[in-house]
């Protein structure tokens, strides 16, 4: 395995008496969509802001592709491509100079890939000539996400960077970022408290909560260990003193209609309905949001 | 650097444009009143009617028409104006943390310390084009509305008055850009340095009539401004700039310093 592009190691910020975070070690891989989860005020952009040496650590560090994001800032920023959770603007400016300032501070963007997201992102020419203090919210975070990405650095952070966003944005948004994670392999990191689109554009999860992470798991993982409900019905009255497997829960057992809890493979839970009169068999989808909500509330890594 | 000395001017240009205009507006009063005052002879008789006191704070200002052409670079609105607009140019770096501007900007490669230079050129370049705004201003007054025969202020005079504004402003700028570089709002550093300035402005006009504001109106930047002193050339010009420099550095230091190391 090679430098990661991200290693946090036991980063701690404390604000005065208050814990921002605590002990934070994590390891994001180059190419890899990592998603950063918790609750408002949990840590995430407080872990994010350390990254990029805007907060000094209290104790810990943080690297970027190697490097230390406090002693080797420059060469750390220099590899990131930002969107903060606010989106700053500058009102008097027009979007296309907006976008002109922020490439003259480096690093310089190709024309081309500026020209493609614009695109991506349905900005037009016209939108570019408007003042951004007569823009939507919205309209902020499209020109948001095309300066963190136009540079085509190695390393995204990326703070909540659907908020505000439209669905067909959102839907483009997650386009953009598996296409630029799999032809260009770029490393995203992008904090969240929308678990449907981290569960779609994420391969690996960080659990935050109280400044401390809670899980890290990849979504195979959270999809492997998330118990599904399955309802079974039955073409005539069994008896509910049939055995399950251990991996299974009953939840109700009527005579003509189970529901069960399951985690990890079906497979002994059909051979043990092997020799009963099935009808039918619905499993839930996996959802996230059970999974994380359930690891949040245990707090454990 | 460029990039962020022309987006901190385009951002100020309104309220630079508004000051120099008063300041240009100012002067051309101060030069149309001089005019009048010449020609209605009347000088002698203002020396007559103002209190003694006035006139010692003032100087040869209300006796001749130089005096008064150039009272407006030690007048106190005009020099409150230059210093706060002043300390408003200093206190830049604490409204783009207010504003998470710094967030956006120092995601990218630069080093923090380049802030603080940029705001530090902008004052310089601030506090020069203030002087040479009010300076064309005079000598375009004096062209336009001297009257014939009248004598004209010493350039030496508007040139030493000139360098005098403008190192003072730039002292309650160091003092400002020090408190922005460990503010996260405009207004908490803005604020106190305005009024302190103010503050400081009448501890020095006290101490020229009360012995104990005197001891203490050393502390204050205004004290190494002569202005009225100016005019009558009795003035230390390098022992004061010496001052007003030293005391700039020190606080120019501590910013730098402290935006280094602070979270922002």
């Amino acid at each position: 395995m090679g430098v990661p592009a991200i290693r946090l190691e036991g980063l701690t910020k404390y604000h005065g008496a208050v814990v921002g975070i605590e002990d934070l070690s994590l390891d994001v891989e180059p190419g890899e969509v990592f998603g950063f989860l918790g609750a408002n005020g949990a840590g995430k952009t407080t872990t994010i802001r350390t990254v990029l040496d805007l907060l000094r650590p209290t104790r810990g560090s943080a690297a970027v592709m190697g490097f230390d994001c406090q002693r080797q800032s420059f060469e750390a920023r220099r590899r990131i491509g930002y969107l903060p959770g606010e989106m700053p603007v500058y009102p008097e400016l027009t979007g296309a100079e907006y976008l002109r300032f922020l490439a003259a501070l480096g690093p310089q963007p190709p024309a081309t890939r500026v020209e493609w997201l614009l695109r991506r992102f349905n900005v037009s020419d016209l939108d570019l000539r408007r003042r951004m203090r007569d823009y939507s919210q919205g309209m902020k975070r499209k020109l948001g996400v095309v300066q963190a990405l136009m540079t085509g650095v190695p390393v995204l952070i990326l703070d909540e960077p659907t908020s505000g966003l439209d669905p067909l944005m959102i839907e483009a948004f997650a386009e953009t970022i598996h296409e630029i994670s799999k032809t260009d392999g770029t490393t995203v990191f992008l904090s969240s408290h929308v678990l449907s689109e981290v569960d779609r554009m994420c391969s690996r999860i960080g659990i935050v909560r109280a400044g401390r992470l809670v899980a890290v798991r990849t979504l195979g993982e959270l999809r492997a260990s998330a118990p599904r409900r399955v309802t079974i019905v039955f073409s005539e009255p069994v008896s509910h003193s049939q055995p399950l497997p251990q991996n299974v829960v009953p939840v109700s057992c009527e005579p003509q209609r189970w529901v069960v809890d399951i985690t990890g493979p079906l497979g002994p839970l059909l051979a043990a309905l092997a020799s009963l009169p099935v009808h039918d068999i619905g499993v839930a989808p996996f959802a996230i949001e059970d999974t994380v909500l359930r690891l949040y509330e245990e707090g454990t890594c | 650097m460029l990039t962020l000395v022309g987006r901190s001017f385009r951002r100020q240009a309104g309220i630079f444009v508004s000051v120099a205009s008063v300041l240009i507006a100012f002067q051309f009063a101060l030069i149309a009143v001089a005019a009048s005052f010449a020609e209605r002879r009347e000088f002698e008789r203002l020396a007559q009617v103002v209190p003694a006191f006035i006139q010692n704070a003032l100087g040869p200002s209300l006796r001749s028409f130089a005096g008064m052409s150039l009272i407006g670079y030690f007048e106190p609105i005009p020099v409150m104006l230059v210093v706060v607009f002043m300390v408003y140019v200093a206190t830049e770096p604490a409204a783009e943390v207010e504003a998470g501007l710094v967030d956006l900007v120092l995601a990218r490669p630069l080093a923090r310390r380049l802030l603080i230079t940029r705001t530090l050129i902008v004052m310089a370049i601030t506090a020069v084009s203030l002087q040479v705004f009010t300076g064309l201003a005079v000598w375009l007054g004096l062209l336009w509305l001297a009257p014939a025969g009248v004598v004209w202020p010493r350039l030496s005079d508007a040139l030493t008055l000139m360098v005098y504004l403008a190192a003072t402003a730039w002292c309650f700028g160091a003092i400002a850009l020090a408190a922005a570089a460990r503010s996260r709002r405009r207004a908490s550093a803005l604020a106190p340095v305005a009024i302190g300035a103010i503050a400081l402005y009448l501890l020095q006009m006290l101490g020229d009539v009360w012995s104990v504001a005197r001891q203490l109106a050393v502390l204050s930047p205004f004290h190494y401004f002569p202005g009225s002193a100016v005019l009558n050339g009795r003035t230390d010009l390098a022992l004061n700039l010496t001052v007003l420099g030293t005391a700039s550095a020190i606080f120019i230091a501590l910013a730098y310093w402290q935006f280094g190391h602070r979270d922002l």
